[in-house]
């Protein structure tokens, strides 16, 4: 027993006509023909022990998957930016509040153990008053 | 004569096939060509017990093998 369905490839996307086919590959045989761009023809044949109201059956049920793969597909690219977005966020918020740098102290800045936080004058004023105060002592 | 099988290369994908070949083997000897936009595929040296079913269920082999690749 052997049938064939040909579909338009503008009404059925070829992703939907795989998933439909992986569904009944166990039930029956498919084979794929035709051009993907236009008219796909989808073969079946049936298995040794499959009766002929089964196999009509099969047929029927494929039909029914490939319209329900169809929907499935057209909503999952109608949804698509909405998912990422969604994606995006939970993702984001998983991340929780960004690690602080450093003891974690707001005011740690303030405490300058090199000194490089005080002016040039600062620094070397004092040198250069203890060189005249040198000077000073030996005239 | 050998079995023949002729499969798009537009719905069928290479590594696929290759895939099956390779899990096929023990069925017999299997080789294959592109030829036309199609994978002409031989089959020889079948084990008889298998003989009318190995072309159907190869197809669908790889056909399995394409879905879930893609």
């Amino acid at each position: 027993m052997n049938e064939t369905l040909v579909l338009d490839a503008k009404l059925y996307p070829l992703s939907a006509i795989y998933g439909a086919a992986y569904v009944f590959i166990d039930k029956v045989y498919i084979r794929f023909e035709g051009d993907p761009a236009k008219k796909i023809k989808v073969l079946f044949k049936a298995k040794a022990d499959t009766s002929r109201e089964d196999f009509r059956k099969i047929v029927g049920d494929f039909e029914n998957e490939l319209l329900n793969y169809s929907l499935r597909d057209q909503i999952v690219s109608s949804n698509q930016k909405i998912r990422e977005t969604l994606i995006a966020q939970a993702l984001l918020s998983a991340l929780g509040d960004l690690p602080v740098q450093g003891n974690g102290d707001e005011n740690s800045f303030v405490d300058d153990p090199l000194g490089i936080a005080k002016t040039w004058e600062e620094r070397f004023e004092n040198k250069k008053t203890d060189k005249k105060k040198k000077q000073c002592r030996c005239n | 004569m050998p079995l023949q099988l002729k499969l798009s290369e537009k719905f069928y994908d290479q590594p696929s096939l290759q895939k099956a070949i390779e899990d096929y083997r023990d069925f017999g000897r299997i080789n294959y060509k592109s030829q036309g936009g199609f994978f002409v595929i031989d089959f020889k040296n079948i084990d008889p017990d298998v003989k009318s079913l190995i072309i159907d269920e190869f197809a669908n082999y790889v056909l399995g093998q394409t879905v879930k690749a893609k």
